[in-house]
């Protein structure tokens, strides 16, 4: 089983995204994958927020992004290290690359928007299924980069 | 008005081609893929049975196959990758469609009858039972049912040596509403991203085996789960174009299949289509009545 962490972002410039946005998605890159499954639900400025929390507009739940992982290492040691490729190397990718996700959350960056001049995201995981083999020390989630994109 | 005249005792409205043309013609018919609900359900369950039944280092049996997607080959593509390449691509859809293809010419050859369902859990039965009642039950005629657990290798667990689900709630499965604003997005990245969210959801909402990549195939609802996503894609490409695409995935191939990216555009090239159900009505079965001649109008 793993350790989920609840992340909060610092506070985001809302004004930089314009004002007449048609569309508006928050993007993770580098999501690892690795063990258990897991719904990562995203409130906006509700840093209180946790897996009780209701998934509503008024709670600032802006969606969700779901990942189908791995279930821990099934081989020997080595096995789930992540390495790129060579360029001459034809293999896919490693299957543990890590990944991106995009939540398409308009409607609530809309509203944190008229709330107010900033805005914070915050990822309460809620673990959907595990194996004996994820290390019980797992934290989930685990990325690299959060963007908040506008488009007209 | 004349008449109608009766008609030969020996009359027929079949073709006259050769018997071999004809049976040619029957066994070139695009397979109509229906829903769980309008299944064949006692073919499937004889062809899963089949491949259940074998041993996993025969060619044709069900662990054979489902060792493609996780344990222990891992062949499976999940989500956008850079990779070692210059742009970020994303295999999920064809890599699936190839891989159900491939599934299903095995079960098809174990039972001809058994075409891939598509389970649709936004629908209004699935919101309220969750699983398939085909595929939930535990046993049918007093035999474990091959349609709710399959077998699976001791690397992933001996025991149980099958596999298990721990469904949530049906309510939380996706919604149709939310499905039609997917299916309303124009482009290929966008779409293979969202839908492949749902996909994850749903992945996650069965829990237990399926609810992890490694062992996830060996469960049969994994490839009624993949029937539906794979359908999501041919609805997405009705409205929105069979090759609508970037062009830098179609060369790309589908490791191990024997494909690209390009030879699994078109459903009905690889001998599908989806539908609710299909009726098929051979031509004894239609009755024939002379009309009367024709009357000249002038």
């Amino acid at each position: 089983m793993s350790i989920s962490v609840k992340a909060t972002s610092p506070e985001i410039d809302l004004e930089s995204l314009g004002a007449d946005f048609s569309r508006a998605d928050i993007e993770f890159e580098g999501l690892d994958h690795f063990g258990s499954s897991y719904e990562g639900r995203l409130f906006l400025n509700n840093a209180a927020a946790d897996a009780d929390t209701p998934t509503t507009a008024e709670t600032g739940y802006a969606g969700s992004y779901y990942i189908f992982g791995h279930g821990g290492c099934f081989g020997d040691e080595g096995h789930c290290d992540v390495a790129p490729r060579s360029p001459y190397d034809p293999r896919p990718p490693h299957a543990l690359w890590p990944i991106r996700k995009v939540v398409i959350a308009t409607d609530a960056i809309r509203r944190a928007a008229h709330a107010g001049p900033t805005m914070t995201i915050t990822v309460v995981p809620v673990i959907l299924s595990t194996t004996d083999k994820v290390p019980a020390d797992e934290t989930i989630p685990k990325f690299q980069l959060v963007s908040v994109i506008a488009y007209q | 008005m004349a008449d109608a005249p009766e008609l030969p005792s020996e009359v027929s409205l079949a073709s006259t081609a050769p018997t071999a043309v004809s049976q040619a013609v029957l066994a070139n018919l695009v397979r109509v893929r229906p829903s769980v609900a309008q299944a064949n359900i006692p073919a499937l369950s004889a062809a899963y049975k089949t491949m259940q039944g074998r041993t996993p280092t025969d060619n044709r049996s069900w662990i054979y196959w489902a060792e493609y997607h996780g344990f222990n080959r891992f062949d499976c593509w999940h989500h956008s990758s850079q990779g070692n390449h210059q742009f970020s691509y994303d295999l999920f859809l064809p890599w699936h469609r190839a891989y159900l293809h491939y599934f299903e010419q095995v079960a098809l050859t174990a039972n001809s009858g058994a075409v891939l369902p598509w389970w649709d859990w936004t629908s209004a039965v699935s919101h309220h039972s969750g699983i398939p009642a085909s595929f939930a039950a535990a046993q049918t005629g007093g035999q474990p049912n091959p349609l709710a657990s399959g077998p699976v290798p001791a690397g992933v667990h001996a025991n149980p040596p099958h596999t298990t689900r721990a469904p949530g709630s049906p309510s939380q499965l996706p919604t149709a509403a939310g499905i039609n604003a997917i299916l309303a997005l124009s482009s290929f990245d966008d779409f293979t991203s969202q839908v492949q969210n749902q996909h994850d959801a749903v992945h996650g909402w069965c829990g237990g085996d399926m609810g992890v990549i490694s062992s996830s195939a060996f469960d049969p609802i994994f490839w009624s789960h993949h029937c539906m996503i794979d359908r999501l894609w041919y609805l997405w490409q009705v409205r929105h174009g069979v090759e609508n695409i970037p062009p830098a995935y179609l060369t790309r191939t589908l490791a191990p299949w024997a494909m690209t990216v390009a030879d699994v555009l078109d459903v009905r090239k690889l001998g599908y289509t989806y539908g609710t159900a299909a009726v098929r009505l051979p031509v004894e079965n239609f009755a024939a009545q002379a009309l009367p001649a024709a009357q000249a109008t002038s």
